[in-house]
Order: C-alpha cells, then sequence, then structure tokens
C-alpha cells in the first residue's frame, strides 16, 4: 500500500489516463445520469459494453476493475434478495410459491435489473478513479467549480484542503501501522475482548496519530507559509490542463453510447427492430 | 541461543504489482551477551529483520527461533515473546499516549496483566535506569516533556516488561549530540544491568564501532557479512563497496599509522586509540633515549597531543571531521 498514493490509481499509459481530467469527471457525472435511463436489458448489455470497451482501452487489468465490485458484492446479493421476497405486485407470474415465500417472475426481472444498475453505477466511477490521480480529480474538481468563486465561494481553499488531505492519507495510515507495532510491541491487544475493551484498547493507537497529525500540520502550514502561499490569488499552475483533439473524440464517443441507450429506451424514429431485440419487452 | 534466523526471506505486498523483497535469505545467528551492531542503508530491510524477533512481522519463508520459541508456527505465546523480546522503535516518543508518565511506562507490564504492586515496582526500577528521577516525572504528562526525556520514557516503557532481548531502531536518530551520548549511555546501562543482549540498528558508525562485539551488514535484503568491528573497519574492499564509513577513531588511527606512527589501523575505540598512541610515543622516545629512563617516565607525563587527539576523536563522533 505504500507507494499508492491513494484509493485504487492504477499507474500505467494509456489514452484514457491521458484524457483531461476535467472531460472525465464530466463524463462520469454523464455516465450516472445515463445508467439512470436504461430500462431493458439490451440497454444494460450496452452499458457494459461500454464499460468493457473503456477498460481494454485504459490497460487496467479487468480483475483490478472487478476488484470494486467485491466490495459491494454483499450489498448487491442482499437488494437482489430483498427485492425478489418482498416483492407483493401480485400479477399472474407467480413461479414458485412456498408458506409466505412467494417468487414472481417480475420481481427477479426487476431485481435482476436493480443488481445491473448497481454494478454498472461502481464499475464507471471505479474506471474514473483506476486512471485519475486523486489529485488531477481534485483540480479538475477546482477548475471545474472555478465560477462558484465568483459568487464568493472559497473554491480554491476547499481544493487545497482536499488535496492535502488526500496527500496525508497515505502518510497517516503508515503512521498508524507503525503505531499500532510499536504498542503491539509493548503487548497491546486489538482484537480482543468486547465491543468497549476493542474501542478502548485503540486509545493508545488514536492518541498519538492526533498528537502527530497536529504537528504535521503546524509543519507544513509553516513549510507554506515561508514559500510565500497566499491562497488563489494571482497563483499560477505548474501543471495547465489543455484540451486536446483526444478529449472531443471521448465526447463524441460519449454521446454516441448515450444517443444509442435513449434510442433504445424511447424507441425514437419507431425503430421497428428494437422491439425485436428485447423480447417479451424487457 | 536467544535468536537464530536461517534462510529468512520477507516480500512486502507479495502478489501484487508493489510487491518488494525486503529480506533474502538472511541466516543469522546472535549469541546470549552479544551487542550487535546492524548496518545497512535506508531500505536494505535492517527494520524488517528486527521486526521478525518479535514476531510483529510473521515468517514468510525461512526459520526464526528466539530464546528458543520457533516463530513460524501461525498462534503464539506472543505476550511471553514480547516480553522477552523489547524492541525500540524508531522515534519512540511518538508512541506515548497516557496521562501521566507512570501510567504510560506501565502500559506493557499492564497489558501483561501483572498484579498493580509489583507495576509499580517495574515503572520505578525501569524510570531510574534511564536515569530519570521517579518522584519528579511519575506524575507528569509525557506530552510536557523534553524531546530526550520522551524518547527515555519511551524506553522505560519497554524496559518495564523486563525483556532478556533488547532491540533497537536507530535509538539516537534526530537527537542532539548531548542527547546521543546520554541514549548510548543508558543502553550501555541497560545491557550491563537488565538485558544481556542488545541488538541495534544504527546509521553512526562511531556509536556501533564503540559499542558493539559484532557487526552486521545489510545490503539490498540480504546480509553481506557478521564481523566483529575491528575486522570490519579494516577491509577496505567491504567498506567500499557497501559504503561504509569509518568511525572517527579508526580514521585517526590510519591518519596517525600513515605519517608513521607505530599503531594498529584496526583499532575501533577511544581508549585504545590513546593506549596505543601513549604506547608508540614511549616506544618512541624509549628506542631514542634507551639509557636515561627517568626522562622516559617525564615525557609519559606530558606527551604532547594526547589530550588533542582524544578532542578531536569526540568531536569525530559527532561532526564527522575528517582526517585524511
Ligand atoms: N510496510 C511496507 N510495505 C511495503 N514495503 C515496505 C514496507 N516497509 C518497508 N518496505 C520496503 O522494504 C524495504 C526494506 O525496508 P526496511 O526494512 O524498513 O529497511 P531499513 O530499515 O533498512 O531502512 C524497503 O525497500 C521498503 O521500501
Ligand atoms: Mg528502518
Amino acid at each position: 500500500m505504500r507507494d499508492v498514493s491513494i484509493g485504487q490509481y492504477y499507474q500505467t499509459d494509456s489514452v484514457i489516463h491521458r484524457l483531461d481530467p476535467r472531460v472525465k469527471l464530466v463524463l462520469a457525472v454523464a455516465y450516472i445520469v445515463m445508467i439512470f435511463f436504461i430500462v431493458s436489458f439490451i440497454g444494460y448489455a450496452l452499458g457494459f459494453l461500454f464499460i468493457l470497451i473503456l477498460v481494454l482501452l485504459s490497460r487496467v487489468p479487468p480483475l483490478q476493475v472487478l476488484r470494486s465490485l467485491r466490495m459491494i458484492l454483499f450489498l448487491i446479493i442482499f437488494t437482489f434478495v430483498l427485492t425478489v421476497l418482498f416483492y407483493r405486485g401480485g400479477g399472474d407470474d407467480l413461479l414458485f410459491g412456498w408458506q409466505f415465500i412467494k417468487i414472481y417472475k417480475t420481481a427477479l426481472i426487476n431485481a435482476s435489473k436493480m443488481a445491473l444498475r448497481i454494478m454498472l453505477l461502481v464499475l464507471g466511477p471505479s474506471v474514473l478513479t483506476l486512471t485519475t490521480t486523486p489529485v488531477e480529480l481534485t483540480d479538475a474538481l477546482e477548475r471545474l467549480l472555478w465560477p462558484l468563486a465568483k459568487i464568493k465561494l472559497p473554491v480554491h481553499e476547499l481544493a487545497i484542503i482536499m488535496s492535502i488531505a488526500l496527500r496525508l492519507i497515505p502518510t497517516l495510515v503508515e503512521e498508524t501501522d507503525k503505531i499500532i507495532s510499536a504498542q503491539k510491541a509493548r503487548c497491546a491487544e486489538f482484537d480482543s475482548g468486547n465491543i468497549f475493551k476493542r474501542a478502548k484498547a485503540l486509545l493508545p493507537v488514536l492518541i498519538p496519530l492526533f498528537v502527530s497529525s497536529f504537528r504535521r500540520a503546524d509543519e507544513l502550514a509553516f513549510a507554506m507559509d515561508s514559500r510565500c502561499y497566499r491562497g488563489a490569488v494571482g497563483r499560477t499552475r505548474m501543471k495547465v490542463m489543455r484540451l486536446a483533439l483526444r478529449d472531443l473524440f471521448a465526447v463524441l464517443g460519449f454521446c454516441a453510447v448515450f444517443f444509442a441507450v435513449l434510442l433504445l429506451t424511447y424507441n425514437w424514429f419507431g425503430f421497428g427492430f428494437i422491439p425485436l431485440l428485447t423480447p417479451g419487452g424487457y | 541461543m536467544p535468536i537464530v534466523t536461517e534462510q529468512l526471506s520477507y516480500v512486502y505486498s507479495p502478489k501484487s504489482p508493489f510487491a518488494k523483497q525486503a529480506l533474502n535469505g538472511v541466516t543469522l545467528t546472535v549469541a546470549d551477551g552479544d551487542f550487535l551492531g546492524v548496518i545497512g542503508h535506508t531500505g536494505s530491510g535492517k527494520s524488517t529483520l528486527a521486526g521478525h524477533f518479535n514476531a510483529l512481522i510473521r515468517v514468510q519463508s525461512g526459520r526464526v527461533e528466539v530464546d528458543g520459541i520457533d516463530l513460524r508456527p501461525k498462534k503464539l505465546d506472543f505476550k511471553l515473546l514480547r516480553s522477552t523480546v523489547g524492541m525500540v522503535f524508531q522515534y519512540p516518543e511518538y508512541q506515548l499516549f497516557d496521562e501521566s508518565v507512570e501510567r504510560d511506562v506501565g502500559f506493557g507490564p499492564r497489558n501483561l496483566k501483572i498484579p498493580p504492586d509489583e507495576i509499580a515496582e517495574r515503572v520505578r526500577e525501569s524510570l531510574e535506569m534511564v536515569g530519570l528521577d521517579y518522584e519528579g516525572v511519575r506524575r507528569r504528562s509525557p506530552f510536557e516533556l523534553s524531546g530526550g526525556q520522551k524518547r527515555r520514557v519511551a524506553l522505560a516503557g519497554v524496559l518495564a516488561m523486563r525483556p532478556k532481548i533488547l532491540v533497537l531502531d536507530e535509538p539516537t536518530a534526530g537527537l542532539d549530540p548531548r542527547g546521543k551520548a546520554e541514549i548510548l549511555e543508558l543502553i550501555r546501562r541497560v545491557k550491563k544491568y537488565m538485558c544481556p543482549t542488545v541488538i541495534m540498528i544504527s546509521h553512526n558508525m562511531d556509536e556501533i564501532a564503540a559499542n558493539c562485539n559484532k557487526i552486521a551488514v545489510m545490503s539490498g535484503g540480504s546480509l553481506v557479512c557478521v564481523l566483529p568491528p575491528e575486522e570490519l573497519f579494516t577491509r577496505g574492499d567491504l567498506l567500499k563497496e557497501h559504503g561504509i564509513e569509518m568511525p572517527a577513531v579508526t580514521r585517526i588511527a590510519n591518519a596517525l599509522a600513515d605519517r608513521g606512527l607505530d599503531i594498529p589501523r584496526s583499532l575501533v575505540r577511544e581508549d585504545d586509540l590513546v593506549a596505543a598512541i601513549v604506547a608508540a610515543k614511549r616506544g618512541a622516545i624509549k628506542a631514542a633515549t634507551p639509557a636515561k629512563p627517568e626522562r622516559a617516565q617525564k615525557a609519559e607525563n606530558n606527551i604532547p597531543h594526547t589530550d588533542a587527539v582524544k578532542d578531536a576523536a569526540k568531536k569525530g563522533g559527532d561532526e564527522c571531521v575528517t582526517f585524511r
């Protein structure tokens, strides 16, 4: 974990990595909106195809991407089971009934779609965080929210707080590791006893951690001060973000996918063949 | 035989893109009563090796045995092990947390479920061992002490478990020369009266040369050699290959030998150097005036430069004055 800045950024060189972070961020938001327009299985298939292409382009190992799903696997199963069990829409498509457990076909279909939607909602942003460093993301956010600074919102300050926090997370993780080891060397136990005992056992870790965080914050403030940090005013950037041709292609490509999704959902232009692709109208 | 490692290897974050081989087939034996110095560049695996000795880092491959306990099994008597091997980390003062010095030092013994009156006794004993005034500091908050005092309290916190083996990871890092000297002094005291076996990681060759009877040289996760200081610091090839600096005393001895004084080049301790210079001077005077012993006697009493050399040796320890 030491060499990673934070989260799950996967270091490699690819088109997706090189895209302007602002574009990626905006597209990620648009992508989430798009997911909510998907209604049919074929729409979901399109969504997954899109993600697959992105992953291939980004040269991140697909397993790495799937890892983000592992964390929410429980949530997916949980919602699936609940949706199926507590579906009370009634109807004549009962598949299985035993005492109070009734499983309807509609419930199964709804639950599957819900699970697919959650997966897509997690996978898209994962691709973003796998291919964009947190620092790039905060920078992008700062640039995108720039207009708000005009109405006296401290956009720059918020962004710098965020990047400092992000920067300090690995340091704090390392520090925590060290303190835990040191207390373990004095026979501290962190994984025995009831919940109160365990909470109390954390004090010997938390107190030194707080003390050192304050010290660090103090030192950092001093270092920034001595390099004449004055906030946003008159500050220039080391890495100037510039839109490139690939960003235009990215936007166009995404628009095409979004358009296809809308096409499937609303059956625009009366494309007769689309209902044929979604048998039974699912 | 307190510590034996055999073909010990360790990889951080194995099977991931960040996998890092930190130890590579380390075979090492530390005998009872040893004062082992461990040297090597940053990242050479010194801390990882030390972490194995009280199972803070678990054996991945190879074998470690400490005081007769095999550290390979998953389930161990950690309390026994960790009270046998006292581990003092780098910057140990950052682990202080309790409201008073007394309670902080008593943390280890409390975890060992030792009865309160014995804890009080151990706290007193270890605070006195590190040279703090028990009555004066026991009720104070550890956070209001000076840097050097904090470090001693942290050391006392480890000593309160009455370890047989003491492992110190860069114990003098970040202290001023006086703080360094004091910590080393108390480490020697601890070795003499409390735990007979000490392992010390350090980047300061003067500390290492002056205190250790064996030195382990680490490089890139491998153990290069284990040699007594007199031997290591005369092995020009090793020193050169691994970028090891000579202690000031050895440098002075070499400089003097280069200029024709008849003293051995393998000197590592200040006292030995002074004695050798005295002996060499006496020999020179005797050779020059063999018939008048009373003059030689007189000359011995005011040998020129001895004090200056001693001063220089001391200074060299802290400021790395080079005599070339
Ligand atoms: N917790 C960790 N995770 C990953 N790598 C580590 C960790 N701790 C140490 N390393 C790596 O292992 C190697 C050996 O580290 P260490 O034993 O701390 O060396 P030393 O104490 O000699 O400076 C270094 O390259 C270091 O980057
Ligand atoms: Mg180290």
